[in-house]
């Protein structure tokens, strides 16, 4: 709590009192530079210029401790002396030349305002307010004599092209995926809803970074209290960085602790577009290429736009055998080391023998098998991902051919579990989103762990805790596992299946928009025969 | 704290049911013999897989032999003679000696009842000699002997000549005064195994026999037949004023059977059997199956045969004192009165049974 | 976004029928075979009906106190000591029931499946559902109990396909056994439907108007009537009268013949998804239960659930033998009769009776 006596009157000297010039009154300290040894950024007090152009100046460079990147430059207008005072890296220079300094030299007297032809415009008599906007891209043009800062929004932006985010591919489809500038992607999603009601609120957020966070929400059909809750979630955190969407994720979801995201993160527009016309609110940060989306439930992480895209009866099967490989992801290991270790009489006669055989010479228990299985498999999943593409392929032959055939030839592992976890792990990337991918494998731990302690009991023990997790588990008010877990049959019509789009007369209602009707009966001319 | 060191517990206390596949050994077909006065012995044949490869290499029998006073302790001495433990839950056949079946049946099957890690799908089947001599012949044909009876009973099953019959299916029987088991026999002659036809039970103890010829009129006598049930017959058909005798062989497409019981007093029983079937002529050499004259024919003497033949099953039957068509459960549902009053075990075979077997032939396939 | 403690009417449905439908329905038919040999099937119809009247009972005197449950209008009605005593001789039952319950899983999966698992371990099991699952609110536990539902149906699908030599004359004659027997064979019944008096304690927690509670009750009533008497109708035509009274387990038995294609010991699917209804019964009881001890303890329910677990767990330990267990079960299905008819009952007429007074007197 710095309370700066000095400060506050200046602060008070600053105001307008009714044309009154209260400055004159006091004697007014020069603008110093305090150095409170925080790299933070956070309460900072108001600092007025002063009418002495070099002490102005000298005060911007000690505040930015006289970076080297900091340049200024001097040009006459009006007959007084004006400095520009910018960071270089973030500007774009040829705007500035062409757009604020020439047309100043060019008309050497008037109104510095009606002389530039940038956008934004702003005169500010606070110090700091100008090292913060210089921060952000703004140019500063301090005047002699003046206590009247000008600055001018010249902003360079340097972003990568628009291409489709390789973790969420389609078929059909768009193939924009969002960049890392937040204008760019606020272009992408009102793109897409080029509607007014579509609400855009920046905050700040990071005490050292001061990151720009974007919350999307559409006015009169998003819950309003659901745009306060997360509001609230985001106003209270307090911390010194943050990096990615993923810290923020960790500060606003509800149950850290459960294996399961309860915020969706994708990187394409037009997911997003079309949750947030469901009424959910979006989460847009600058230097990331994903949006969180929120509320959500477990069945929203099945969805892909190629459901949408394809007809009706491609999209059902698609979400029918996602929803299969999850069971099967999560329990096909459990279900094999169980039957083997304890119920082997389940499997048919002619089967046994051939998986008795299979198991002859192997020396570990099947929980033994199946984990050193599992963990070569990450270990080459982790590895392919840090490869770069030619080499990443010879890990695929190297894994999929070397190790799994050398394995069971050297009898360490049985060809049996080789199939298991084979086919457990594609299930468990069949899922649209990553990070469930990683729950599943998650889960599945537990699951081999009480297969190989009780056998179907130990299963179908940890199947209900799960179960009973999914239901308990909310998210921003909705329940996670809707709708089944309070059954709301209306909305069963997207989830397992995919019925066709005239049929879906009502929104879902989880995220409890203002608005439940979407559409209405859109094939009239079938009805009436054409 | 608490919590964590519960569960270090539980997991290294292990798995206490868990058994290593590796380390097990699957009976496929057990046999039982007399040894003497008081043993019996046990000869199975497991199932083992040579090679040390997994999918290459072939699948054995290795033979075992024990004894003990009862099953379980045969069981207990095959234990002793075999590496890993045998296990029954995968039988496909139990073997039961004639003499065996002949002295009481049901103390050999008791065990397989009380134990869940037993498999109820297994055949019970009689055999004409001892049964070692039967499982000793280890493979026939390529395939393990254990399963060639197992494939061998349940086609029989299929093509109704023997009633289905697995262990489970057989304690119904065994507890239910009403009815009385039957099951199949088989004789091994010059390294073949054949069905033999069925051997009749008065509750535990074997007490006759049907000839193979006969099972499938018994068959049809109770009426629970799958498809594909075969007659080959002499008759005698009439064209024409013509007189000819020649053989027919038809296939039933449906079957009815009606039994009626009925009673005014515990001395007067009388029960009606009336079975109806309607089949397709599989081989008819004389053909023209299209005049009407000679269908009818043909269905006169065939009705007449089987109707005799039927009478045969019926009395060998009553000899052996075997409800074979659970006429003493209709007597206990239907006239309680009646059956408090007698005793079955001894009016069973004084009964009047009659049975009679109509058949019509309805077509000849695919030519006439 | 709705308070976290209501219900709607079909979640009210699916409690009421999980928590009923559990241990019993195993060796349902063997013990009551013993008592009304054929005729078995009237004595579950007599016990359906049993149970609609006390429903009716358990309504009318929740009806009078919409708002409040069962461990809070019993003081008003007989004032506060002797309600807090009433109260607590039903948690210390909700928690003698639950240690039945805990008894007799554990006997039939040590016979059937897991012959040397020590009996701790299955007791550390129950201990740990109670824990996790009975600490939810009701709202969370009724999610549950719905999505589990589904796996009723597998296990009549399951029963179903394993027809095999079935007899109807095991039925017949009809009446065989006696109007004293078939009565004596639904009381074994109505201890095996036990669970809707979970009502006296939900009921301020349903979303909808009294008649239509009745009206679910009901329903749930007829389901599970309903669900016992296909099961004892299928037993009795499969097993012989003197088989059915030397296998305790008539249901697993029949799966155990059955052998699928892809699948052979069914018992043991059977048996997997059973432990799932068990576990909804112990659920509700526990929550029950750990309710009831709230009300004593001033705390929320679910930290005094740890008291119930461990209690039950010390309970499971007292029967040594399978005679010890016989005597439990008989002793807890006549005082069941106690809890839920005798006690309501009572209580419904002093309420009754007390209203008068109060109207009379004014």
């Amino acid at each position: 709590m710095r309370f700066s006596v000095i400060g506050t009157m200046k602060f008070l000297a600053s105001v307008n009192y009714g044309g009154l010039n209260v400055k004159k009154l006091f004697k007014i300290q020069k603008p110093t530079f305090i150095d409170n040894n925080s790299y933070k950024i956070v309460n900072q007090r108001p600092v007025l210029a002063s009418e002495h152009i070099y002490q102005n100046v000298k005060f911007m460079e000690d505040a930015f401790y006289h970076t080297e990147d900091l340049h200024k430059k001097e040009i006459i207008f009006n007959k007084k002396r004006c400095i520009f005072m910018y960071l270089h890296a973030m500007i774009d220079k040829k705007v500035l030349e062409s757009r604020v300094v020439k047309p100043l030299l060019e008309t050497k007297e008037g109104d510095i305002e009606h002389t530039v032809s940038v956008v934004t415009v702003q005169k500010v008599n606070d110090l700091n307010h100008v090292k913060m906007a210089l921060i952000r891209g703004y140019s500063a043009l301090f005047v002699e004599n003046s206590d009247t800062v000008y600055m001018f929004n010249v902003p360079s932006s340097i972003t990568r092209n628009i291409e489709e985010p390789s973790n969420e591919q389609v078929i059909r489809g768009s193939h924009e995926g969002m960049v890392e500038e937040i204008e760019k992607n606020l272009h992408l999603i009102r793109k897409r809803i080029e509607n007014p009601n579509l609400v855009v609120k920046f905050l700040t957020l990071g005490e050292a970074t001061g990151t720009k966070i974007a919350i999307l929400f559409i006015q009169n059909l998003t819950n309003p209290r659901l745009v306060d809750q997360v509001e609230k979630r985001l106003r209270a955190i307090t911390t010194d960085a943050i990096q990615t969407p993923g810290f923020i994720e960790a500060y606003i979801e509800d149950s850290t602790f459960s294996p399961f995201p309860q915020i969706l993160n994708t990187e394409r527009p037009d997911r997003v577009a079309s949750m947030l016309m469901e009424g959910r609110v979006a989460l847009l940060m600058d230097g990331s290429a994903s949006a969180l989306v929120m509320p959500v439930t477990f069945f929203t992480f099945y969805q892909s736009p190629d459901d949408y895209n394809s007809r009706f009866y491609a999209g059902s099967l698609f979400r029918l055998f996602r929803l299969i490989s999850f069971i099967l992801a999560i329990s096909l290991p459990a279900i094999y080391i169980a039957t083997i270790s304890f119920h082997f009489e389940v499997i048919p006669a002619e089967l046994l023998f051939t998986v008795k055989s299979s198991l002859e010479n192997v020396p570990f228990p099947p929980l033994i098998e199946a984990v050193i299985m599992v963990i070569i498999l990450e270990l080459l999943k982790e590895a392919a991902v840090r490869l770069p593409a030619p080499i990443a392929q010879t890990i695929g032959v190297v894994g999929g051919l070397v190790i799994g055939t050398a394995i069971v030839e050297a009898s360490l592992v049985s060809n049996m579990m080789i199939i298991v976890i084979a086919l457990t792990a594609i299930s468990s990337f069949i899922v649209p989103s990553n990070e469930m991918s990683v729950t599943l494998r998650i889960i599945s731990f537990p699951m081999m762990l009480g297969a190989s302690i009780l056998g179907y009991l130990g299963i179908v023990f940890i199947l209900m805790v799960l179960l009973m997790h999914l239901c308990r588990l909310e998210t921003f008010g909705t329940p996670y596992f809707a709708p089944f877990a309070p059954f709301r049959a209306q909305d069963i019509k997207d989830t397992i299946i995919r019925l066709p789009r005239w049929k879906m007369n009502q929104r879902p209602l989880d995220p409890h928009p203002q608005e439940l009707k979407q559409q209405s009966i859109s094939r009239e001319w079938k009805q009436n025969g054409k | 704290m608490v919590l964590f060191i519960l569960v270090i517990v539980v997991l290294l206390c292990g798995c206490w049911d868990q058994r290593r596949l590796k380390h097990t050994k699957f009976m496929v077909t057990i046999g039982f013999d007399q040894y003497d006065e008081e043993q019996i012995e046990a000869t199975t044949a497991i199932r083992l897989f040579q090679g040390i490869v997994a999918g290459e290499g072939e699948a054995i029998n290795e033979i075992v032999s024990g004894r003990g006073f009862t099953v379980r302790d045969t069981l207990v001495s095959l234990n002793r003679k075999i590496a890993d433990d045998p296990l029954p839950m995968k039988l496909k056949t139990i073997l039961v000696s004639e003499d065996l079946a002949k002295k009481n049946i049901f103390e050999l099957l008791d065990t397989f009842y009380r134990t869940p890690e037993t498999s109820l799908e297994a055949r019970v089947m009689v055999t004409k000699g001892k049964t070692s001599d039967y499982i000793n012949l280890r493979k026939i044909e390529g395939t393990l002997v254990g399963e060639h009876l197992a494939d061998l009973v349940i086609s029989a099953e299929n093509d109704s000549m023997i009633p289905q019959q697995s262990a489970q299916a057989l304690q119904s029987y065994l507890y239910d005064e009403g009815k009385d088991i039957v099951l199949p026999i088989v004789k091994l002659e010059e390294g073949v195994i054949e069905l033999g036809g069925l051997a009749l039970f008065h509750k535990k103890k074997m007490t006759g026999e049907i000839p193979s010829e006969d099972s499938e009129i018994y068959m049809a006598l109770t009426g629970k037949v799958e498809r594909d049930l075969r007659f080959t017959e002499e008759v005698s058909i009439e064209e024409k004023k013509e007189k000819k005798k020649t053989h027919i062989t038809i296939r039933v497409k449906k079957l009815d059977r009606k039994l009626k019981v009925k009673t005014n007093s515990p001395d007067k029983i009388e029960v009606n059997i009336d079975v109806k079937l309607k089949a397709d002529a599989v081989e008819f050499p004389p053909d023209h199956l299209d005049s009407k004259e000679i269908v009818e024919s043909i269905n006169k003497s065939l009705s007449k045969t089987f109707t005799e033949r039927a009478k045969t099953v019926v009395q060998t039957l009553q000899e052996a004192n075997c409800d074979g068509f659970g006429i003493g459960r209709e007597l206990m549902a239907y006239h309680p009165k009646t059956w408090e009053k007698i005793d079955w075990k001894k009016t069973y075979p004084e009964i009047k049974i009659k049975p009679k077997i109509e058949i019509e032939v309805t077509g000849g396939g695919l030519t006439y | 976004m709705e308070s976290n403690y209501h219900i709607t009417r079909a979640q009210l449905f699916f409690v009421i029928v999980q928590t009923q439908i559990g241990i019993g329905i195993l060796s349902l038919p063997h013990d009551l075979h013993k008592v009304a040999k054929g005729d078995s099937w009237i004595s579950i119809i007599i016990a359906g009906l049993g149970v609609q009247l006390s429903i009716f009972i358990l309504y009318f005197i929740c009806k009078r106190f919409p708002d409040l449950n069962f461990y809070e209008f019993t003081p008003k009605i007989v004032g506060k000591w002797i309600g807090g005593f009433i109260n607590s001789i039903y948690v210390i039952y909700f928690i003698f029931i639950i240690g039945l319950i805990t008894v007799l899983w554990t006997s039939i999966l040590k016979e059937w499946v897991y012959y040397q698992t020590p009996k701790w371990m299955f007791y550390l099991i129950v201990a740990f559902i109670l824990l996790y699952f009975a600490s939810q609110t009701l709202r969370v536990i009724a999610r549950f109990d719905m999505f589990v539902s589904v796996f009723l149906v597998v296990l009549i699908a399951l029963i179903v396909y394993s027809f095999g030599d079935i007899d109807f004359r095991y039925l017949f004659p009809i009446g065989q056994s006696g109007v004293k027997d078939i009565i004596s064979g639904a009381n074994q019944a109505l201890v095996a439907m036990l669970g809707f008096d979970v009502l006296l304690f939900v009921f301020p927690l349903v979303k909808a108007e009294s008649r239509q509670i009745l009206k679910t009750m009901t329903y749930a009533n007829i389901f599970v009537t309903s669900y016992y008497l296909f099961v004892i109708l299928v037993a009795l035509v499969t097993f012989a009268p003197e088989e059915l009274n030397k296998i305790p387990e008539p249901v697993l038995y029949m799966l155990k013949a059955l052998a699928l294609t892809v699948i052979e010991r069914v018992d043991l699917l059977f048996l997997s998804i059973w432990i799932v209804s068990v576990a909804t019964s112990i659920t509700s009881y526990g929550y029950l239960a750990s309710k009831g001890l709230s009300y004593f303890f001033r705390k929320p329910h679910n930290r005094m659930i740890s008291f119930v677990a461990v209690s039950v767990f010390i309970i499971a330990f007292i029967p040594q033998n399978p005679s010890h267990i016989d005597l439990y079960s008989q002793i807890m299905s006549y005082i069941s009769y106690l809890y839920v008819m005798i006690i309501p009952f009572t209580l419904l007429i002093i309420a009754i009776i007390k209203k008068k007074l109060g109207e009379s007197s004014k």
